[in-house]
């Protein structure tokens, strides 16, 4: 019975997510998790919806790679990017001689190109400019006579193929002392003197807020990075009013212009689409809806969004996992396997994880579901194996020589002794999942992680409580749950003695 | 009846049981007896087929039994197997420990219930007891219940591992006469395995010796006292120190 009912509430949410799936007809414009490409996204959606074509807008898709990748798989039809990122990142090695040649290099992958929007926002390093005073470092060339800084750069800087390792082989930099962290988080530790130089957008509004100074890159080594809409080739056809409406964005904002809209939202406070919907409404006199959503109705989403999460991996993770711990309980060769890969799978960082699930299942709840599936497989399956090796041999011998038939065995022996480890595996693959969940909003998979992703980015410390302290309920009701299931499911000689 | 054919058991390279030939026979009842690890429970572990013999064959009325078979199972419906602890799954009551088979088996529940209602006037065993788990009741009952348990499909042979062994001397010897008296309404073919020579003889007059993994005499305890074929048998008969022994003894001071 209560199998029965696990199966038809793993379908009935299969049948829902692919349901949600189904809705998209309509051109989807997605964007990188940093507040200026959230609001050129936003703004890209709001000209095209008003172009009469229905958009859908997945904010903060975590990086380059993923919103690459999604635009090439075609879950999202269009995104800002940045023709430095395009041809040190995307293409790195290659040499683009103008952007003719860049639009025939991105052709070949189905991807078209539009001109620049209008303002150029290159990478470059900040400082204090106290800091930088007292030691005379006007330059990036002028870093490497101090070895001894502080570097603090984001994640993305960290490993890009135009980030730090490569601008440190162009200017030699002997710097050790280089640590990653969120981009915006950085801003906040050099102002509080934690870090002596960061990484930053030149068009990021932290830079004048906080009053930095820009080093001079006297190697020109970075390139220009043009703001440009990479849009597929194949929306030409299925909405070319789309793909005109968007060109109309070309040349429209220029760097004085992106930075005051970037201080808006950053400084000002002001959601990115409501900022988006002002200036649409300036520049090409389109009336655009911002609605704001009620907190409760978003928190509903969101709950709603983390539940499908939650509910769909640990579902599957159980319906696999309870019979590989038994199996591996059985045939002890297997089980080494079984375990030790299970347990590789765990050792895997949530993110990687999440981002090695994207070229199988794109962006959004499917990758999210399939990474928290794997993660929630170890605790069960480790669980389910102890309980029915844990079983004294005198009752397993005793249930043999009664003459139950193997599969009388494991129902009404194995599976009921092993039933408490069973249960404390899936409480823990339970609670796990339910935190793990909220890094899946870095790939488009909505849930407690939004408010989180987008408070951390905004400094918005209230943003950020929606998000992690509801994840924090329902863990702690999920862990409730499972303690009343117990008292429920299991005789009472099985009961821990807790009260 | 049950016959053992050169059978040879081995844990690794020790030779834990063989060459054995022995034969149970039908209605009596047999003691099986020997000091620690002369493999007389693994005589009734291989007869049950949770261990299987490494030679020789083993006999169910002239058919031969092997663990492994696909009718394992049928021949292990008609043995009622009783161990020292009594085996009793902790996670079932009473009287589902005793009735899981037959239900199991898709057996009718008055047909059950009217079983373990007989079996509990066969045994004493209180019917309140009957919805306790194995761990709220006592040493006794629970023995009680693994009888009851090994009887539930009234097999044709019943196998006890030491059945009495983890209890105190008032409730052994009571429950020693009690199995005598439920032994002898029964009138089936009984294997009794025990480490006490008296408890043996108490049982039984067919009385088999071992050691080391073989038959060291067979006989009652009478031609097993009297003519002890050997060393080591004269050795394990008088081993008792009886209170009569021990008062006699005192007295020649």
């Amino acid at each position: 019975m209560v199998t029965r009912a696990a199966i038809f509430a793993f379908l009935f949410l299969i049948a829902v997510s692919d349901a949600t799936a189904q809705q998209k007809r309509q051109v989807v414009v997605g964007s990188k998790a940093f507040t200026e490409s959230v609001l050129l996204g936003e703004i890209a959606a709001g000209l095209i919806r008003a172009g009469g074509t229905a958009t859908n807008h997945r904010k903060q898709l975590g990086g380059t790679r993923i919103l690459w990748n999604a635009l090439v798989r075609g879950d999202i039809d269009l995104y800002p990017e940045y023709t430095g990122t395009i041809s040190r990142e995307l293409f790195a090695g290659k040499k683009f001689g103008d952007p003719a040649e860049m639009k025939l290099v991105l052709a070949g992958h189905g991807i078209g190109m539009t001109d620049p929007i209008g303002f150029n926002n290159t990478y470059a390093i900040a400082m204090k400019p106290e800091r930088a005073q007292q030691l005379g470092v006007a330059t990036i060339s002028d870093l490497a006579r101090h070895p001894s800084l502080r570097f603090g750069f984001s994640n993305e800087f960290m490993d890009r193929g135009d980030g730090w390792p490569a601008l440190q082989k162009a200017y030699g930099l002997p710097h050790r002392n280089v640590r990653g962290l969120d981009h915006d988080l950085a801003y906040r530790a050099i102002t509080g003197g934690d870090l002596d130089a960061v990484d930053a957008y030149s068009t990021d509004a932290e830079i004048a807020y906080y009053g930095l100074r820009l080093l001079k890159d006297d190697r020109a080594y970075f390139p220009a990075y043009d703001a440009v809409i990479l849009y597929r080739l194949a929306l030409e056809k299925a909405a070319p009013e789309a793909v005109r409406t968007l060109r109309r964005l070309e040349g429209t904002i220029d760097a004085a212009a992106m930075s005051a809209l970037n201080r808006t939202v950053k400084i000002g406070g002001k959601t990115e689409a409501s900022v988006a919907a002002a200036f649409l409404e300036e520049r090409f006199s389109v009336a655009a809806d911002s609605a704001a959503e009620a907190v409760s109705s978003r928190i509903a989403a969101r709950t709603a969004e983390h539940l499908v999460l939650v509910g769909i991996s640990l579902a599957a993770a159980i319906l696999i996992a309870l019979p590989l711990g038994i199996i591996a309980a059985r045939k002890p060769r297997a089980g080494q396997l079984v375990l030790g890969l299970t347990g590789i799978a765990q050792t895997v960082p949530g993110l990687a994880l999440l981002v090695f699930m994207i070229p199988v299942f794109g962006i959004g709840a499917k990758p999210a579901i399939a990474a928290l599936f794997v993660y929630s497989l170890l605790p069960i399956v480790r669980n389910t194996h102890a309980g029915v090796v844990g079983i004294s041999p005198s009752l397993a011998e005793s249930a043999t020589a009664l003459g139950l038939s193997p599969a009388g065995r494991l129902l009404h022996i194995e599976l009921p002794l092993a039933l408490p480890s069973i249960l404390a595996g899936i409480k823990t693959a339970a609670v796990i999942n339910i935190g793990t969940a909220t890094l899946g909003a870095l790939i488009g998979a909505g849930g407690y992680g939004q408010p989180i992703l987008t408070g951390i980015r905004l400094d918005d410390m209230a943003l950020i409580l929606e998000g992690a302290v509801p994840a924090a309920l329902l863990a702690l009701g999920a862990q409730a749950a499972f303690e009343l299931a117990e008292r429920g499911l299991l005789p009472r000689p099985l009961r821990s003695r807790r009260h | 009846m049950i016959e053992f054919q050169s059978v040879e058991k081995r844990y690794g390279d020790r030779l834990a049981a063989g060459p054995l030939d022995l034969a149970i026979p039908d209605g009596g009842i047999t003691a099986l007896i020997g000091p620690s690890g002369c493999g007389k429970s693994t005589v009734l572990r291989l007869i049950v087929g949770i261990v299987r013999p490494d030679g020789g064959k083993i006999l169910f009325d002239g058919q031969p039994f092997d663990g492994d078979a696909e009718n394992a199972d049928r021949f292990r419906h008609r043995m009622g197997y009783v161990i020292q602890d009594g085996g009793l799954f902790p996670h079932l009551t009473a009287r589902r420990n005793i009735s899981l088979l037959a239900r199991h088996l898709g057996r009718r529940p008055e047909d059950i219930d009217s079983r373990v209602e007989a079996l509990c006037e066969l045994t004493d065993f209180p019917r309140d007891g009957l919805d306790r788990f194995p761990g709220e009741l006592s040493g006794g009952q629970r023995q009680r219940v693994a009888l009851m348990r090994a009887l539930m499909l009234d097999p044709d042979v019943l196998l006890l591992d030491e059945p009495l062994g983890a209890l105190d001397p008032v409730i052994r010897y009571e429950l020693q006469e009690e199995l005598r008296r439920i032994f002898t309404t029964l009138e089936k073919t009984v294997l009794l395995v025990t480490h006490d020579i008296g408890e043996a003889g108490f049982f039984s007059d067919d009385i088999v010796l071992m050691n080391e993994g073989r038959i060291a005499q067979r006989g009652s305890l009478g031609d097993l006292v009297k003519e002890p074929e050997s060393d080591f048998v004269r050795r394990f008969v008088t081993a008792t120190r009886t209170v009569e022994s021990v008062l006699g003894a005192n007295r020649e001071w």
